[in-house]
Formats: C-alpha cells, structure tokens, sequence
C-alpha cells in the first residue's frame, strides 16, 4: 500500500467507525454485558482493520462483527486475554462524565438492571440494546437481525415485561 | 429510583425505557476511549503517510534536478559513438600498421590461411609460436622462451626470418621475437639476403645456441 493508500484506508476506517462503532459495540454488549468488553471488542475489531488492506473486505460490517464476536468468544475461553489497545497507555483516560443525579441514582440499580438484561434472552436483549442505546426503529432493528418490524416489536414489550419483573423482584423501585 | 430490598413495587413499560436508556448511554461512554484511540491511530498513519510522502517527493526532486535532459544524453551519446569509432579507427590502424606501406595487406593477398602456428610438438618444452597472416612480413614476440628454443613452423608456406637460426635444417630461436615471411609467389616482398633456400629456410645460418 502507497502513503496515499495508507492515507485514504485511515479516512476510510475512522468513517467507519463513526458510522458503526456505537452499532457493533451495542451488538457486542448484547453478546457479552459487560460495556468495558464490548468496547474492546470494538478496539480490536478495528485494530485489525486498520491491518487490513483497502478492497479486501467486501462486507466490511459483517467483517467486523465477525471480528469482534470471535475476539469475545476467545476472551470467554481465555479470561487472560487483553484487547490490544490503539491507543498511547500513558494516556490519561478520559474523564467519566458520570452524573448520578442526571443518570442513575445507585450503583446497585446499574447493577440490578445490568443483571436483569444478563438474564434475557440475547435477541431479547439485543432488541432493548438497539432500540434503547441506539434508538432505532423497529424497522431499522428488524433489517439488522433480519426479522420484521412487529416481531421485534413483540421482542421488545416482551423484553421490556421481562426486565420490569426481575428489577421488581430484585427489590428495585422506579421513581 | 432507588432499591430498598424485595418490594413489590410495579415497573412499567415507561419506567422500564427510562431506566433502561439511561442505563445504556451511561454503558456506552466505555466507548468514549476507543473513539480517541480510533482518531489517534487515524490521524498517525496520515501523518505518517504524508512524511513518508514527503520524502518520496524529496527525492524525486532531487533525481529530476540532476536528472540528465534530453540533450545532455545525445551529448553522452555522441561522445561514446565519437569513442568508439576513435577505438575502431585505431584498431584499424594497430592491425593495418603490422604491414609496410610499401606491402600490400593480408586482405589484398586473397589469403586462404588465416593463421599459423610456429611450434615444435616433439618437445614440450618447444615454444609455440602462434602467426598470424596479419604478421606476415611482421614480426611476432616470442616471450619467456630460452634463447636456442627450438622452433618449428608448421605451415610449409610461412618461412623464418630473423629470430629463427638454422642449423642443420632445425631452427632455434635466436631472440625475443620471430619473424615470418609471407606465402611463395609474393618473393617480390622478401629480402634477398634473407631468400629462403629451395627448403623453404632462411639463407642466413646462424651458429647452434645450446
């Protein structure tokens, strides 16, 4: 690859990224429930395309998720893995931008609701995850996890009963 | 919202939602660092790619400023033509200088040998004496042979001449160099004092160097 190849690739995955980073890493969550993993996932998914060379991936989304899921399935076997970060470590991470007040008021309800999408079904959860992360439409859902628009609005409400119950039964009240 | 151990408290669809949005918008901030990781990476192999691009462009300058035009190469060229023919031309001469001007050339003689060799195969100690007809009339440098080498002139229309004495019809190098005389017919060309015999020897009988 010439620099001005190398140029245009780089252009080429950070549009990539910026129009499917926040799609793979809800599809990654979904996968795993853990937010820090699935943006690893990501990370490396993105690592390896930044290897690649430009023209060979023909379905680069597909690419990805193939990618990313595989790098989850051998974390899951190999709890030592590390992502491979694209980043300089000595970079002072980003200040989290938590605001209890604004955004949940425990660390035991983020805790309770993490769990309670653990216990649902992955389509399940998938569905809340794009509807609710991304805010899709159940049209746009539907083309992704090839379904239909009802079956994923049916999903849903039975996600969402889903959830409801196990944060009624964890002992977690809604305002 | 807040937890407080097993109550029966209802969660509907819009509580579930509320809860459940800004549960995922607080999870999806762990992207937040691979997004700065992405636009890092990206933003060093385009700085890299324009540095490497740079040089590249660099050099290339500097092969086109003492890049030869096209003029400076047909320059080049007419001096290595003009070389080479000054070489030929030379060539020329060196081979055409072998023969007297008063002599006509090897190619006016309609040669049908083109060489000779002046040698004595009984010994190998013999020197080996390779003629050339282009040396006809001319002399041929014998080097690091004994003085009183024997010699022997295989070709029966090439005739000795200075260099090679005879002495009881064998002849023996005298010096550093041999001299041949050119093909029967041409006597015009030889010296009377050096007329070979009826045996095709040099007249001049030199004393036996041993």
């Amino acid at each position: 690859m010439n620099n001005e190849g190398v140029s245009d690739w780089s252009c080429q995955v950070e549009a990539i990224y910026h129009e499917q980073s926040r799609e793979l890493w809800a599809l990654f969550y979904a996968h795993c429930c853990d937010a820090e993993r699935a943006a690893d996932a990501v990370q490396e998914s993105f690592v390896r395309l930044f290897e690649q060379e430009p023209g060979e991936i023909l379905d680069v989304r597909a690419w990805l998720l193939r990618v990313g899921r595989n790098w989850l399935r051998d974390v899951a076997r190999h709890q030592k893995v590390k992502s491979r970060s694209l980043a300089d470590p000595d970079l002072p991470k980003p200040p989290a931008s938590k605001t209890p007040e604004e955004l949940l008021s425990s660390q035991e309800l983020q805790q309770q609701v993490r769990d309670g999408l653990d216990e649902l079904r992955e389509e399940d959860r998938t569905a809340l995850i794009l509807r609710y992360s991304l805010g899709w439409s159940s049209q746009k859902i539907a083309d992704a996890l090839e379904s239909t628009p009802s079956a994923i609005d049916m999903r849903l409400s039975r996600a969402r009963k889903r959830l409801g119950h196990w944060l009624e039964n964890s002992g977690a009240h809604p305002e | 919202m807040t937890s407080s151990g097993s109550n029966n408290s209802m969660w509907n669809d819009a509580q579930v939602e509320n809860v459940l949005t800004t549960f995922l918008r607080q999870e999806q901030s762990a992207l937040t660092r691979v997004d700065t990781a992405v636009e890092q990476r990206a933003s060093a192999d385009r700085a890299s790619a324009r540095n490497q691009s740079g040089q590249t462009n660099s050099l290339s300058m500097t092969s086109a400023a003492t890049r030869p035009t096209r003029s400076d190469a047909t320059g080049s060229a007419r001096v290595v033509v003009l070389a080479s023919a000054v070489c030929l031309v030379t060539v020329i001469l060196i081979t055409a200088g072998g023969n007297p001007p008063d002599q006509p050339s090897v190619a006016d003689r309609s040669v049908e040998q083109d060489s000779a060799v002046a040698s004595k195969p009984e010994s190998p100690a013999s020197a080996v004496v390779s003629v050339q007809r282009s040396h006809v009339s001319g002399r041929t440098p014998v080097e690091n042979q004994p003085h009183g080498q024997p010699v022997h002139i295989t070709d029966p229309d090439l005739m000795p001449g200075i260099g090679a004495g005879t002495d009881d019809g064998d002849l023996y190098l005298q010096g550093t160099e041999i001299e041949v005389f050119g093909v029967p017919g041409n006597e015009g060309q030889f010296s009377p004092a050096r007329r070979p015999a009826d045996n095709h020897r040099p007249a001049i009988a030199e004393p036996r160097l041993r």
